[in-house]
């Protein structure tokens, strides 16, 4: 099943880059104090492991923000094409096969009820034939609406699948940052 | 190599400075963990649990990275500390400190 309420995702995008630029400042802030630390007042042998392995954190750090800006990137991607289709979507995407059965066979049945004012012949004899041929207009523009709405109702799965698909690969591509967990035993 | 240690209010205030901004990098950390739950209200759909579990594990490696932080503090109160006492006495008190890495 698929459910969309675009609603609250424009105003998720801007806590999200908020967030983004907060957490920017916190690491760059953190990361002139450590640099402080290490150039001014902490140098022996064993600050050289501990700053080794912060600048080593940083750049793991620095991945994990350009990560959680490609997840940014992930819901833009599905407010904008979402946003295409409508603001609230609600569908069940497994259940195409069966949608478009039912939609061929009511045309189908629109259809023999066609042939059937076909087999009548010649109608011109016919007492109401004005009314007959009138009928048969209106149903001719039924049956071409109904293959309308179902080449759409087919495009509009078809989009939907592309942008679930398209979506995975944005999000796949995001992956994961391995970190080591420093446990120091000082003596 | 040589040893230079300035023990001074200034590493004190370092710490402290570095604890406070890793409490806000915390903030940032469960406020992207706690998203997951807001994003099941504007999207459910085939991607949802892979969104949640790249989430989650995002989250992880960020949680581990507060706990060096918070490791890394803790050796530069241990170590001015160390340093502290080591300037009462005198310096070859340091003999015997070391730092070996977990990994």
């Amino acid at each position: 099943m698929l459910e969309i309420d675009l609603s609250k995702i424009d105003n998720y995008i801007n806590e999200l880059d908020k967030l983004i630029d907060d957490y920017e400042n916190y690491l760059n802030n953190m990361y002139y104090i450590y640099n402080n630390i290490f150039d001014n007042i902490w140098k022996d042998n064993n600050s050289i492991k501990v700053q080794s392995n912060i600048l080593d954190d940083n750049i793991r750090r620095k991945e994990l923000v350009s990560k959680i800006k490609e997840l940014r990137k992930v819901y833009k991607y599905m407010y904008d094409n979402y946003s295409r289709i409508g603001f609230s979507i609600k569908c069940n995407l497994d259940t195409r096969g069966n949608v478009l059965f039912k939609m061929n066979n009511i045309i189908e049945s629109l259809n023999k009820i066609y042939h059937k004012y076909n087999d009548l012949g010649d109608i011109y004899y016919y007492e109401k034939s004005d009314m007959i041929n009138k009928q048969k207009e209106e149903l001719v523009d039924v049956i071409k609406k109904m293959s309308t709405l179902k080449s759409k109702i087919n495009k509009k799965y078809d989009k939907l699948i592309d942008i679930e698909n398209n979506i995975n690969i944005l999000i796949s591509k995001i992956g994961f940052v391995k970190i080591n967990e420093i446990d120091y035993n000082m003596r | 190599m040589s040893k230079t240690f300035m023990i001074s209010d200034e590493m004190e205030l370092a710490i402290n400075k570095l604890i406070s901004y890793n409490n806000s990098i915390d903030i940032c950390d469960k406020k992207i963990k706690n998203s997951y739950t807001f994003i099941n209200d504007f999207y459910k759909g085939s991607n949802s649990k892979l969104l949640c579990n790249t989430i989650d594990s995002l989250y992880n490696s960020m949680n581990k990275l507060s706990k060096n932080n918070n490791e890394y503090c803790r050796i530069f109160k241990k170590t001015l500390d160390n340093y502290k006492i080591a300037s009462k006495n005198s310096i070859s008190n340091l003999e015997g400190f070391s730092i070996n890495n977990g990994d």
